[in-house]
């Protein structure tokens, strides 16, 4: 197949798929990573926010505005770029997780707290006037409802930080952007390339959110059955 | 500090390519998605809608870097030689545009079913039950998330840089190569970002509050 004068060879494909794979397991580790990371820090900052001390809601509160109204790529080159400046050297793998997960704890911790207000405030009340503490309320009252919304917003966003991940490659971390396009600047069929990366993440993203639409019917079945 | 300031005029530049890359690229995603959605509206074909879902959600599950690429690289190898701004602005309004037609069909969809059923029960046509009853609600309910995907163009914009398009995020990698002085500058463009950006937040916050409980 040919379009002008562009010839199509999908061995260049075939060819660099154990590379490409390599990369694939690079990327999904560090999502991994970061998917876990975020959520314990999305909690902490979460009851930062909706804490009564001022001082930690505010700090909670600038956090959560920086990181949402700062793109990703500037938090990245800031600490890739930056740290070096102050002798502090680290592993473009190191910059990836760190960033990323701090980019995408604020938005973690925005899903939550939007989970656990969306429990009406009657419900809490109701707990109180049965002399439940405040742990309780939370460990038995608000989580288990709030899980129900906070679960289909996490997938979106765990799929987002999927698809932050290409960025990496323009801080040398090699995952499978940057395989890909390394590929391209040494062989030029940029169709194969660009084609199979986008099929590639494509099929991951709709993977995890098929897997997240089962695990969520899976928690609604087991809720509805214990009320 | 010293270089901060002697690259200023620089950053100010390039702030302008952000501002007018981005102001571009939302006029453009919103007609054509506002004409498609209200094409659909209009046909109310079930297959159309499905083909519509389908190319959102394909263009909604790629990377918007795989997207610029795309169009970045693709375009001369099929023949069209257009300017490398125009190739990278179509990938960033492509992507864009699917997301924007999702917050227009959001915004029709949370018109209740009932006023539709009452505008017909009163003999109106599909087309002045469109015009009349669901737009103008619409509309208003779309200020606040239309202003944040301009938000979103915005912070997008930035990966135009990898592909070398003169803007903001640009600038600041130029300097930063110049004088390697990573954190003064990238703090500097940050804080051109946050500004920007966090005031359209506060007007979308705004907007929200008084066109959302207004009725």
């Amino acid at each position: 197949m040919t379009i002008g004068a562009y010839r199509f060879d999908w061995t260049v494909i075939s060819r660099n798929l154990p590379i490409i794979l390599l990369g694939l397991s690079l990327t999904l580790k560090i999502a991994g990573t970061v998917l876990v990371l975020t959520t314990i820090v999305g909690l902490i900052v979460c009851f930062g926010r909706m804490s009564k001390n001022r001082i930690i809601h505010g700090v909670a509160t600038g956090y959560v505005e920086i990181v949402r109204n700062t793109s990703l790529l500037v938090q990245l080159f800031l600490i890739y770029y930056g740290l070096p400046q102050w002798g502090i050297l680290l592993s473009g793998f190191t910059v990836a997780v760190i960033v990323l997960t701090f980019h995408t704890g604020a938005y973690v911790a925005e899903i939550f707290r939007a989970g656990i207000e969306s429990i009406s405030m009657g419900q809490i009340q109701a707990g109180k006037s049965l002399g439940l503490k405040d742990t309780q309320i939370m460990q038995h009252i608000i989580l288990p409802q709030a899980w129900i919304a906070i679960i289909p917003a996490l997938t979106n966003q765990f799929i987002y930080t999927l698809k932050d991940t290409p960025l990496l490659a323009f801080i040398g971390v090699k995952e499978m952007m940057y395989i890909f396009y390394d590929i391209q600047t040494n062989t030029w069929q940029v169709f194969e390339v660009y084609l199979t990366a986008g099929g590639i993440y494509l099929l991951f993203s709709l993977l995890i959110g098929f897997g997240a639409r089962r695990l969520e019917s899976h928690h609604l079945k087991k809720f509805k059955k214990k009320t | 500090m010293k270089v901060v300031i002697e690259s200023f005029p620089y950053f100010l530049e390039g702030f302008a390519g952000t501002i007018y890359i981005s102001l571009l690229t939302f006029g453009i995603s919103v007609t054509i998605s506002g004409l498609i959605i209200i094409t659909a509206e209009i046909l109310d074909n079930r297959k159309v809608e499905t083909l519509i879902t389908v190319i959102v959600n394909l263009i909604r599950g790629l990377p918007l870097l795989i997207i610029l690429f795309m169009t970045y690289f693709w375009l001369p190898f099929m023949g069209l030689h257009i300017d490398r701004l125009l190739a990278a602005m179509l990938g960033l309004t492509i992507f864009f545009t699917a997301s924007i037609s999702e917050v227009f069909r959001g915004g029709i969809q949370s018109i209740e079913q009932e006023q539709a059923e009452a505008a017909m029960a009163l003999a109106m046509t599909r087309w002045q039950i469109l015009i009349h009853i669901i737009f103008p609600q619409a509309a208003r309910r779309l200020v606040a998330p239309l202003l944040g995907e301009f938000v979103r163009i915005v912070k997008g914009s930035t990966l135009l840089s990898l592909l070398t398009i003169s803007e903001l995020m640009l600038a600041g990698r130029e300097a930063v190569e110049a004088t390697f002085m990573g954190t003064q500058i990238y703090l500097t463009i940050g804080l051109m970002y946050f500004g920007f950006i966090y005031s359209i937040s506060l007007i979308a916050k705004k907007l929200e509050t008084k066109f959302y409980y207004h009725y």
